[in-house]
């Protein structure tokens, strides 16, 4: 009986929606929810779509089930970023050791010997851009690196890059002015660390570089930031000719910083410890020497 | 007819020699004999505590296992003030954490049980909302596992938390006080800590002069205001560990107080077990810091005087010395009257109503 019963009404509900040949009347779709909803219809003949899913077969969620596409529910394997901020000296790698600090010695290119102990800094608006200066991808507003944590000289970015060519990546070092407020940052745990007095114009640090010069008992700080509201960050931008076939890949890209050259190309910087916060001379070379020739940055996937 | 009535008589009859009550098992009323729920039900609630954000401040993060009640935090108050917790009876944590001294001890180093004495002074306990370690040496992560310490310690209350519970379960008001404020019937010693952490994070101090004058509701006079620019320059030097609104970067430092080495008090170091971080101790908080000598780690500074004159005078060199202490045995070399007015600003971080109201 149970057999015999579902081709019956099968044929019953094909008699009645089937679309009768008057002229007069129009067959589709009639109801508004579905995909093919036809407005002008009069009967429905029973062709309505109505389950809505991605019908793409290269997204990660297509839906074989799903008979009305909507591309804004497709998810693509989107390529991911992962930043690597480098610090070294004229080329050799600042080694993290996290059990005695940094400790060794290096010499500036004026002949001056230094050691780290402390470094400390942050990196905003980093995008991919095309070669007209067009931002495609925002990658991250702002990144904290310590030498107090490894895990912080990297940034991944998961699943950000839809398929195309990215020519250019962007960053400013420190923070552009109108980013850089006091307090901004208050629940971040940079906040305490890397505020800058609201009597020297307040807002963050860009950089806190700290060590021993000369000898082991002489100490510097070379603390950048926005003096008095005046704007000493960097904006740099450099090739990376990123190419995303949104397979998931990993782009490994390389901001490096050449700590040697902050005291030195164009500007000669002799170190010692007064204290440059509130020196708008120093701080206007030190923006000099960073735009020169610190930083770079290497597709390392290449 | 007739039918129906006799069966209306019945549960009637029936109903009527059911025992009226609670029959809901949650509620704080339970009765376990009563069939007919009569609507009485009293179900446990507690009262939000709610914090004022001080202008300035950061989000605090509570754990999502200790939220601030009423209840929780007068409990913990009493339990703070209440020598009840120590083995004989004579030492509450009040006895070392004196507000009149902003939660910590105007003893140089604290008498525990016994008149036995510890190697620090009392660690302040004022805005600990707003720190993610605790005790000069950051071995406790939260205010909860802080409190576990000092009750067994046998320089402080020498007591055991077995003993703790026996005499709280045995005291009727603190029964009543742990159902109120936690819904339980046990008090163990999970919420001997919890209460006492509330208690704690409700401490908080942000209505000084330097308060006002931050909101635009009051003014610094000429000294205070020349202190406030040389603790904010690189001059003084004194805002890249005590600074933002909380008067600390909650980091550890060796600020040049001792150059023999090895160290009498490693600090940080015995926590982690690197010699990079022997003779750091933890940055406290300014606020109040008129009320809180003596000063340092171990109290050896007995006024602010003192403190200041230490950074004047550069300090000593260790193998672990901040490198912010830049010019050691140099130091900053602030005239007399420009360590007068830095002085005079500190003390505009004091918040006379937080220390005496109670």
């Amino acid at each position: 009986m149970k057999t015999l019963k579902l081709p019956i009404l099968f044929s019953i509900l094909i008699l009645f929606t089937s679309c009768p040949k008057d002229e007069e009347l129009i067959c589709g779709c009639t109801d508004d929810q579905a995909c093919n909803y036809n407005p002008n219809a009069d009967i429905d003949d029973g062709s309505c779509f109505l389950i809505y899913g991605c019908t793409d077969p290269l997204a990660t969620n297509f839906d074989p089930i799903a008979n009305c596409h909507d591309s804004n529910l497709c998810l693509y394997l989107k390529d991911n970023v992962m930043i690597e901020f480098y610090n070294h000296i004229d080329g050799t790698p600042l080694i993290f050791d996290s059990f005695t600090g940094y400790s060794d010695w290096f010499s500036t290119n004026s002949g001056q010997n230094f050691n780290i102990l402390n470094l400390y800094y942050l990196i905003t608006d980093i995008k991919l851009s095309d070669n007209n200066g067009n931002t495609l991808k925002t990658l991250s507003n702002f990144h904290f690196t310590s030498s107090d944590n490894e895990n912080s000289n990297y940034l991944f970015i998961p699943g950000i890059l839809s398929a195309g060519e990215y020519e250019n990546l962007e960053f400013v070092f420190g923070l552009k002015s109108e980013n850089n407020i006091s307090n901004s940052f208050i629940d971040e745990d940079f906040h305490t660390q890397m505020f800058w007095p609201d009597f020297m114009g307040g807002g963050y640090h860009y950089m806190k570089l700290e060590g021993k010069f000369d000898n082991e008992t002489s100490f510097y700080a070379t603390h950048t930031g926005g003096l008095d509201g005046i704007d000493y960050s960097l904006s740099k931008s450099f090739p990376v000719n990123i190419i995303s076939n949104e397979d998931g890949s990993t782009h490994n890209i390389r901001i490096s910083m050449d700590i040697n050259n902050w005291y030195s190309n164009p500007n000669n910087i002799t170190i010692n410890s007064d204290g440059i916060m509130g020196n708008a001379e120093l701080q206007q070379k030190l923006k000099e020497n960073g735009e020169y020739n610190v930083f770079n940055v290497q597709n390392m996937n290449d | 007819m007739n039918k129906y009535f006799f069966y209306f008589l019945i549960i009637l009859f029936l109903s009527s020699c059911k025992k009226e009550g609670c029959t809901d098992v949650l509620a704080l009323n339970y009765d376990s004999k009563a069939e007919i729920d009569n609507g009485s039900c009293e179900y446990y609630t507690v009262t939000e505590y709610n914090i004022d954000q001080p202008s300035g401040f950061p989000t605090p993060q509570i754990p999502i296992e200790n939220p601030l009640t009423v209840e929780g935090v007068n409990l913990g108050k009493k339990l703070f003030n209440d020598p009840i917790l120590s083995v004989d009876g004579t030492i509450s944590c009040s006895s070392c954490h004196l507000k009149s001294s902003n939660f910590s001890d105007p003893n140089k180093t604290s008498i525990g049980f016994n008149g036995l004495q510890g190697t620090r002074n009392a660690s302040i306990i004022t805005n600990s909302l707003w720190s993610n370690s605790f005790n000069w040496d950051g071995s406790a992560l939260t205010l909860e596992s802080q409190a576990f310490e000092p009750i067994t310690n046998p320089k402080e209350m020498n007591n055991t938390w077995q003993n703790v519970e026996n005499t709280l379960n045995g005291n009727e008001q603190y029964r009543q006080l742990f159902m109120n404020a936690f819904n339980i019937d046990y008090i163990d010693s999970i919420h001997v800590v919890k209460a006492i952490a509330q208690f704690e994070r409700s401490l908080i101090s942000s209505n000084s002069k330097f308060d006002k004058f931050y909101r635009g509701d009051g003014s610094l006079n000429s000294s205070e205001l020349n202190g406030y620019a040389i603790f904010n320059s690189e001059k003084g030097d004194c805002f890249h560990c005590h600074g933002t609104m909380l008067f600390t970067d909650n980091l550890f430092h060796n600020n040049g107080l001792d150059s023999e080495e090895p160290f009498v008090d490693n600090g940080l170091g015995d926590i982690t077990n690197n010699p990079g971080d022997n003779g750091k101790f933890k940055t406290p908080s300014l606020r109040n810091v008129e009320f809180s000598a003596p000063y340092m780690h171990d109290g050896r500074f007995s006024t602010l005087e003192e403190v200041v004159s230490h950074y004047n005078d550069g300090g000593h060199y260790s193998s672990t010395v901040d490198p912010l202490m830049k010019k050691i045995g140099v130091g900053l070399q602030l005239t007399n009257q420009e360590l007068n007015d830095l002085i005079a600003f500190l003390k505009t971080l004091s918040d006379v109503d937080y220390i005496t109201e109670d």
